[in-house]
């Protein structure tokens, strides 16, 4: 066997290695095959033990297999949406302390690499004399999305339950969604994206929007493969302070995790709005007011967060 | 007018006279500064070739393009090439249906210039896109909703029709071509046979010529303005300052139709000196003719202009301002006021004058129109993007400058587009002689009867 | 409004190295197991690769017992610490084992008291599914101690947890016939041979949604003497498609029961919100595009390709011509 050839073994073996590694629920089924519990375990009765001291058998429990509801659709079927759900978001600028969880958390589970960033958090001040707060900012998700009047190819779609996603098979790469973006949301890939493993051999779905292609749009995408699992998005968990409400309009509740409550009752509580409404846009993002704030805002230094600052004090 | 009154030509002075232009139309071959020009040219295209491939092995990244300022050269450039092609429907169109005598000669420059800077407008845009080899995607799933699918269908339509108003006209010239040319290569020849039709200068043909010309003319005329009313859409139908206008469809139109007249008149120029014998059809007449219109036409550009940049000028409104300021004092400025100086206001001032419209001095005003329109293109398209406030990114990141491949790839598509003009001037007759023949007063007639004879003498 | 801003920090890039690193080890460390497990050969640099990985990775495991409607299952959390901070396990290869035992009877040798296995998800979660006639074999047993097991895994230290439950349960009636529409709950617990009620228990009413419960109710419940708690329910609250609304009561992380929960459809008028149909909007796709739109692009191409097709016949004719003598 000549060098090359043990490489590209190498590659291929590794390959299927991460295939099973890169497991979910979804990957269970090929890591059965792959491993070698496979012999140790399968078919095989296992023995419990009643409390009045009989052993008796039950068949051997199996991994939890993949349901097939719950596995990222294809492009096509990712066009669909979940029925009669109408998804919106909450978020609560007197929460944000700029700690950039959900920015990590969103950045690891979709597998980001290079500097395309999903979600940004701005330091906002309008005004001279206005108040800075911070800003968390993903897609609008918008009911009249400037992005998909622009798309020529559908590569970009708005779905029936208010989601906004990208087919990254599809895109032609023209950025012209991009200069419609009234909140410039959207990033390119502008070279090779450096896949990370984990996404090597995973296949694409406009759900997840991993792996990424070179030269096509991607963006912020409400993490549908959560939702569909009746799960939040990952930024919603990954926020320490609950400052990500997210949930179903139609039924008029939203969740941070912690706190489940009546979207209406919070929009009017707290004074919600929305970004730029003078656009005519309708975003799917709510915002509350930075008003009695869980943290007095502080600046940190450029390209530091607030708990990089805390760790080393 | 006097002047414009036809002199009476006997027969014998008609014949003579078609005669004489027949001979001084027929194409050339190139001397020493044609061929070094022309290799000159395939060098830049073909530097431009390689770097685009190297573009599609590496992405977009080769160019100085990131997320904020997403288009760059390629796209401003794309709008020079949409641009300057407009001259083709003004002064072939506008004018023929006007019953303009004087733009006969400047009617195959003109409609030459449109066919190759349309053509490259296609490419250079391809060249824009992130996944050309998507391209099919726009025919499978094209969204009628979406104004790039309307650029490509009026970029597509454009081009056939600049393309059949360009021919139509040309057969004539091809047979004569066929014809006379003695010596050439076999290929050369087989081609003007190909490209001539079966033309023997019969009357029914003509006939077909003419009506042909008259529709394509009267529907270019949409077209043009379709097309580069569009390409504003691109820009104008989103919510950007400096792009959300709607002065923009005008403003562009009447950029195109200022750039394209200079494309023309620096064409008039060029071909003057490349070849003496020009000069008897293209004369200080046709010059002056051409400084008034260029200058009309500039002083209309300066009307969209100060619509598109004074007016909101006076309300500053917050993301307005920052835009308007980095154009007229900020980093943008030396550029701004260099592009509206040079290539409006000066070519104004200096066309109002007799003598500013001389040949040289015209020459000169339309180079300055032609670099100040590219630049202009540049100001609409890339300060809009990039005087946005960003937060901590990489310095780099926050002014775009084209990097050496993009400019090469652009450069590549400038070079394209003058070497199919070239390739046009050193195979074709740049020149329509039976038009020409038709202006200078010689009768329908004698043109049917003699235009071949040529091939007998 | 600024609208146009963007950002990136420092630490995101950080961040994203570290992980690269974390990953290139993972690469390693699978590269070498799975060369064991297939005994193939390989070149010399994975080996090399895999030796630097001598330590196992150390991380922490929660196990927390759901009882749903009558039905047990297990979920495990994973996380460990990484530069100082909390992450969940998201590379883990290996199954964890469940076993149930009372006080240590099972045996993992000999696969004595294992129940279940689950694999760990992207986000450090498991949850254990019981096989079939779990409970019909467990129907004595009034206190469970799951043990979960994570053996031999080439990337992470062994890690043993147990959790240890007490049978109690939990129901929910309904009193929808009144103006005012009430829920009562009701939490009893196995005392030696009867279920009494649980007295000050925390038990939440609540509208299940979406993506979690939304509470209704008492702001701090408590159940009374006889393990109840009762609240009103909201009457403009939006049920389900189907003309039900969805009630449950939870106790939720109790340290005796862990987490018990109940629902129940109860009949509701009041249907959620049915999306708008949009028809032919300019964000439609490409097949539903707005009729005037279509149509008068239709008609305008139709004029203009029609005239070229007549003009390319005009071409034609001009060949014709040159043919006649």
């Amino acid at each position: 066997m000549n060098n090359e050839d043990n490489q590209s073994d190498r590659r291929k073996f590794l390959k299927y290695g991460f295939l099973a590694a890169g497991l979910t629920v979804v990957g269970g089924g090929l890591q059965k095959v792959l491993s070698q519990d496979k012999d140790k375990d399968a078919g095989k009765k296992v023995k419990v033990m009643t409390t009045d001291g009989k052993v008796i058998e039950v068949d051997d429990a199996h991994c939890k297999a993949a349901q097939s509801c719950c596995s990222p659709a294809t492009p096509e079927g990712a066009r669909q949406g979940i029925p009669g759900k109408k998804f919106v978001m909450v978020i609560d600028l007197s929460r944000c302390g700029h700690e950039l969880k959900c920015q990590h958390s969103c950045q690891r589970y979709h597998h980001l690499s290079g500097m395309n960033v999903w979600l940004k958090v701005f330091k906002m001040q309008e005004g001279e004399h206005t108040a800075p707060y911070w800003m968390p900012k993903p897609c609008m998700h918008c009911d009249k999305p400037p992005c998909v009047k622009v798309c020529p190819v559908s590569a970009t779609f708005k779905r029936e339950d208010g989601i906004v996603l990208v087919d990254n098979t599809r895109c032609i790469g023209c950025r012209f969604c991009m200069a419609a973006c009234p909140y410039s949301t959207r990033s390119f890939n502008w070279e090779e994206p450096q896949l990370l493993n984990e996404t090597t051999g995973v296949v694409y779905s406009p759900e997840t929007g991993f792996p990424q292609k070179k030269g096509t749009v991607e963006k912020c995408d409400f993490c549908p493969d959560m939702l569909k699992q009746g799960k939040l998005p990952h930024c919603v968990t990954a926020c320490p302070n609950g400052v990500f409400f997210m949930g179903d309009l139609n039924e008029d509740t939203v969740s941070n995790g912690a706190e489940t409550v009546r979207f209406s009752k919070l929009i009017k509580d707290k004074g919600g709005y929305r970004l730029n409404e003078i656009l005519g846009t309708e975003p799917s993002v709510y915002y509350l007011p930075a008003v009695k704030r869980l943290f007095p805002f502080q600046d940190p230094l450029p390209g530091e967060s607030n708990e990089d600052k805390e760790k080393k004090g | 007018m006097e002047n414009k009154e036809r002199k009476e030509l006997t027969e014998t002075e008609a014949i003579d006279l078609l005669h004489e232009l027949n001979e001084d139309m027929l194409p050339k071959k190139f001397g020493i500064v044609g061929n070094s020009w022309t290799a000159l040219l395939v060098i830049m295209l073909l530097t431009g070739i390689y770097c685009y491939i190297n573009q599609i092995r590496n992405g977009l990244s080769i160019t100085g393009m990131r997320d904020f300022v997403f288009w760059g050269i390629y796209i401003s450039n794309f709008v020079f090439f949409v641009a300057i092609s407009l001259v083709g429907s003004l002064i072939t169109a506008v004018l023929y249906l006007l019953k303009v005598e004087w733009r006969a000669p400047l009617s195959r420059i003109s409609e030459v210039i449109a066919v190759s800077a349309i053509v490259f407008a296609g490419l250079i845009i391809i060249v824009d896109m992130g996944r050309p080899d998507r391209m099919i995607n726009m025919a499978l799933h094209g969204r009628i909703q979406s104004p790039i699918i309307w650029d490509v269908m009026v970029v597509s339509t454009y081009m056939t029709l600049s393309f059949l108003l360009l021919y139509f006209p040309l057969l004539p010239g091809i047979a004569f071509c066929r014809d006379r040319l003695k010596g050439i290569p076999k290929w050369q020849h087989k081609m003007y046979q190909i490209l001539s039709l079966g033309w023997k200068y019969s009357p029914q043909q003509y006939a077909v010529v003419k009506k042909a010309i008259t529709i394509l003319s009267i529907i270019i005329i949409p077209v043009a303005l379709c097309i580069h009313t569009v390409t504003s859409w691109l820009f104008a139908s989103t919510y950007r300052p400096g792009w959300d206008s709607t002065n923009f469809g005008a403003y562009f139109v009447s950029g195109a139709f200022l750039v394209g007249s200079g494309g023309v008149v620096a064409g008039m120029y060029i071909l003057r000196q490349f070849n003496p014998a020009y000069k008897k059809y293209l004369t200080d007449m046709h010059f002056d003719k051409m400084g008034r219109l260029l200058a009309l036409l500039a002083l209309v550009y300066a009307y969209f202009s100060i619509n598109e940049y004074l007016i909101p000028a006076y309300k500053m409104k917050g993301e307005e301002a920052g835009h308007l300021n980095e154009l007229f004092t900020g980093y943008y400025a030396p550029m701004f006021w260099s592009v509206q100086f040079f290539g409006m206001i000066l070519p104004i001032l200096v066309l109002m004058f007799k003598k500013g419209r001389k040949p040289l001095p015209m020459f000169i005003m339309a180079v300055f129109v032609i670099v100040g329109a590219w630049f202009k293109r540049y100001l609409i398209v890339i300060p809009t993007m990039s005087f946005l406030p960003v937060q901590e990114i990489p310095e780099a990141w926050k002014h775009y400058s084209p990097t050496f491949q993009e400019w090469a790839i652009t450069g590549g598509s400038l070079a394209g587009a003058l070497l199919l003009i070239t390739l046009f001037v050193r195979f074709f007759p740049i020149i329509s002689v039976w038009e020409v023949a038709e202006e200078k007063g010689v009768s329908h007639d004698i043109i049917y009867t003699h235009l071949h004879e040529g091939n007998e003498k | 409004m600024i609208l146009f801003t963007h950002i990136y920090t420092k630490e995101m890039k950080n961040n994203q190295q570290n992980s690269i690193v974390i990953i290139t080890r993972f690469k390693a460390i699978l590269a070498s197991l799975l060369l064991g497990a297939f005994a193939l050969s390989f070149n010399v640099a994975v080996s090399q690769e895999a030796k630097k990985a001598t330590s196992k990775l150390a991380f922490k495991m929660r196990l927390s017992s759901i009882l749903t409607n009558g039905i047990r299952s297990v979920k495990a959390n994973l996380s460990k610490m990484e530069d100082g901070k909390t992450v969940s396990v998201e590379n883990l290869a290996s199954p964890i084992r469940l076993y149930l035992s009372e006080v240590k009877k099972y045996d993992p040798s000999n696969g004595t008291g294992l129940i279940s296995k689950a694999y760990i998800n992207r986000e450090g979660e498991g949850e254990f599914e019981f096989p079939d006639n779990f409970n019909k074999v467990t129907s004595g047993m009034h206190e469970f101690t799951f043990i979960a097991k994570l053996e031999s895994d080439s990337l992470y230290q062994d890690v043993e947890k147990e959790v240890t439950v007490s049978d109690a349960k939990l129901t929910i009636e309904y009193n929808g016939k009144d103006s005012i529409k009430t829920a009562t709950a009701c939490l009893v617990e196995w005392k030696g041979k009867e279920y009494v009620p649980v007295k000050e228990g925390e038990l939440k009413l609540c509208i299940k949604r979406a993506f979690n419960f939304l509470p209704f109710g008492p702001n701090a419940p408590s159940t009374d003497e006889n393990g109840n708690v009762s609240g009103e329910l909201p009457l403009d609250v939006p049920g389900n498609a189907n003309g039900t609304l969805t009630i449950a009561a939870r106790l939720e992380d109790h340290e005796t029961f862990g987490t018990l929960e109940i629902t129940k459809d109860v009949p509701w008028n009041i249907l959620p919100k049915v999306n708008k149909e949009h028809g032919r909007t300019l964000w439609s796709q490409g097949d539903n595009a707005p009729l005037l739109l279509v149509i008068s692009s239709l008609v305008i191409i139709t004029v203009i390709w029609g005239t070229i097709i007549y003009l390319i016949y005009l071409l034609t004719r001009v060949k014709k011509f040159g043919k006649m003598p």
